[in-house]
């Protein structure tokens, strides 16, 4: 498994009140799968992802991703297992403005343990079909072509996952597809699992394996019964 | 990506406060060296020339005056003493040698001394260095030997573009209108070596000759016969030695003497040196205060500048700490590049301080004919280093401390 997920539960606490947003007996995903979890904005899709990446700490239950208690590992610790075995895709694409395409992606083997290899980050730019912009500042592309360079990125420190937190959600159909397909084509590729979040449906018929993730969270299933 | 090139293209990020910062740091270090180089230099360079000569006798007066007139070639002398009383000084067992002069003239701005011959040929102007004329070290001609010959320093021949064999006629007097001896010619025969010593920037002719001026009157005139009616502004005094170099402890004796009395004064520069460095002290800490305060500003405005950039790059570093950098890491590139910039500007300010220093070393030496260099390495070059490090570190390390503290998903929404 590539990630196994027990008894998660994610209470949000302000000094008024707490919310439980995250309720999951258990989540297992399999080496190499591509996996789309589907649901409603602000259902905690997201929250389940920076769970996996350790950007976050679930308020109880154990993680286990890429064979390490991501849980157990203090925050420095997540850092650098975030830079070894995670790729990170966002909707906003997140991409360092003042830096070049091709440095975007260099910016991706940064914190990784091996060297940014600047052939590499050129392979894996020609592979997104942004062979000829690299030199690009992302102001200089397309949202389209952003979330390209997005791609590359999260491929360059070669990890074993990579989660896509609503890759489409800025794109228009026909880039949407294609970013569809070129994340499923290249994690294939690169022998990567693949977890996609999304609340659209087109892009989640391109998935074998989807998860409605209101049958996963327990908290929603409670939320839906109380209505 | 290395981490130097995340910081370079951080700075390039906002170039324009950064740029801003460097000028600022760059121009506070640059004062700060030119006022230690010249400070120092001048400490040094006046105690050196000092040295040259172990004691003035000279008139009743202030002992500075004396001592700038004498040695520095500047100020006026405040008097004249008997020759006799010279003579008379010169029998005391403890000196050496006397040389007699006479100042208040001048040629082209530059002072006219009626000297005693033995200061071309015995006088030693820094401790084991004659006058020379040989011309491998610049010099040309011979010491004056008759009544209407001179002796340029090497300054004052270069200016003036004087050859060998040109003739002058001194101003009586060392301002701007002062008469001029319309009728007495006097040759160049000699050109000093350079020496780095005001004597570069003065003329020398024999005291026969200063007499013997015309429109000096008939007593003065008379000074020249008769050794009865001779004055003199002042004499160099050679002192014995004692070991290990000190001068013979008579000094102290017949220092008490020669001041007990109505007729002259013994200055000794070693000692009168020490007063002028205190009367323009304060000029130095005024000096100091300033590039001191120009380089908190520039601090300031480097702390400003980080902050205002970090408020801007909030989001980089969230994606920064999001592809797998720490804490850690976040705070090394925020604390660097402030370090980066302080280095940078005070690289410039080191090389900018010291070609300042290097051009206004061309004006001081005409003016005093003190010789500064601008690759003179003073104390603050050595303090420079860790200064700046010290400046870096204290404007970066709030910035650096919000970096580190900054919470990653609240700088990285909206995310879906």
């Amino acid at each position: 498994m590539i990630v196994e997920m027990k008894d998660i539960e994610m209470i949000y606490e302000t000094w008024s009140e707490k919310t439980k947003v995250l309720d999951i007996p258990q989540f297992d995903i399999d080496i190499g799968e591509q996996i789309a979890i589907f649901g409603p904005s602000g259902s905690g899709k997201s929250t389940l992802l920076h769970i996996m990446s350790g950007l976050l700490l679930p308020t109880q239950g154990s993680v286990k991703v890429c064979g390490e208690f991501v849980h157990k590992l203090s925050e420095a610790q997540r850092d650098h297992f975030r830079s070894r075995n995670i790729g990170y895709i966002f909707q906003t694409f997140n991409l360092l403005q003042g830096y070049t395409a091709m440095e975007n992606v260099l910016m991706g083997m940064t914190f990784s343990p091996g060297k940014a290899d600047r052939a590499a980050a050129k392979k894996l730019l020609e592979q997104v079909g942004l062979g000829g912009k690299m030199k690009r500042r992302p102001y200089h592309l397309s949202f389209g072509e952003q979330q390209r360079v997005s791609v590359a990125r999260a491929i360059a420190n070669k990890p074993k996952l990579i989660l896509a937190d609503e890759p489409t959600g800025s794109l228009d159909p026909h880039n949407s597809v294609e970013i569809i397909k070129l994340l499923k084509e290249i994690c294939k590729e690169h022998g990567c699992s693949l977890v996609i979040v999304s609340h659209n449906m087109d892009m989640i018929s391109f998935f074998e394996h989807t998860v409605d993730f209101k049958k996963l969270n327990r908290t929603l299933q409670v939320q839906e019964a109380l209505k | 990506m290395s981490f130097w090139r995340i910081i370079f293209n951080s700075i390039r990020q906002h170039i324009g406060s950064s740029i801003l910062a460097v000028v600022s740091i760059g121009l506070g270090v640059a004062l700060l060296i030119a006022v230690f180089s010249l400070r120092e230099q001048t400490h040094k360079t006046f105690t050196e020339i000092g040295t040259g000569v172990d004691a003035v006798l000279g008139p009743k007066g202030s002992s500075l005056q004396i001592l700038l007139n004498a040695v520095y070639h500047l100020e006026e002398m405040p008097g004249k003493i008997k020759w006799s009383y010279m003579k008379e000084v010169e029998k005391n067992p403890i000196i050496i040698e006397a040389i007699p002069f006479c100042t208040g003239h001048s040629y082209a701005g530059y002072r006219v001394n009626a000297i005693d011959r033995r200061f071309l040929t015995d006088f030693e102007y820094l401790p084991g260095h004659k006058f020379s004329f040989d011309e491998k070290e610049n010099g040309k001609g011979r010491p004056f030997n008759a009544a209407k010959e001179a002796v340029a320093g090497w300054e004052v021949a270069k200016k003036l573009h004087l050859k060998l064999g040109q003739t002058f006629n001194p101003v009586c007097g060392t301002k701007s209108g002062d008469p001029v001896h319309m009728n007495d010619y006097i040759v160049f025969v000699g050109i000093l070596a350079p020496t780095g010593t005001p004597h570069d920037r003065a003329i020398y002719f024999p005291l026969t000759t200063f007499y013997g001026l015309e429109g000096h009157g008939t007593a003065t005139a008379k000074m020249a016969e008769d050794e009865k009616y001779r004055e003199i502004s002042g004499a160099y005094l050679k002192i014995k030695r004692i070991r290990n170099g000190a001068m013979h402890p008579g000094i102290q004796d017949l220092k008490f003497s020669i001041n007990q009395s109505t007729d002259a004064q013994l200055v000794v520069p070693g000692e009168v040196l020490p007063r002028l460095f205190s009367i323009i002290g304060w000029v130095d800490y005024v000096f100091i205060a300033v590039s001191i305060m120009v380089l908190v500003l520039a601090g300031m405005f480097l702390f400003v500048a980080l902050l205002s950039a970090l408020r801007q790059r909030r989001r980089d570093m969230a994606i920064m700490r999001c592809l797998g950098a720490t804490r850690r890491t976040v705070f090394g590139l925020v604390l660097s590049e402030a370090l980066i910039i302080c280095l940078i500007g005070g690289v410039l300010g080191l090389i900018f301080g010291h070609i300042l220093v290097g051009i206004g070393a061309e004006q001081m030496k005409s003016e005093t004919g003190i010789h500064f260099s601008g690759l003179y390495i003073s104390t603050i070059d050595y303090l420079l280093l860790p200064s700046l490090v010290a400046i870096g570190i204290f404007t970066g390390l709030i910035p650096a401390i919000q970096a580190y503290r900054m919470g990653v998903l609240k700088n990285l929404l909206p995310v879906s």
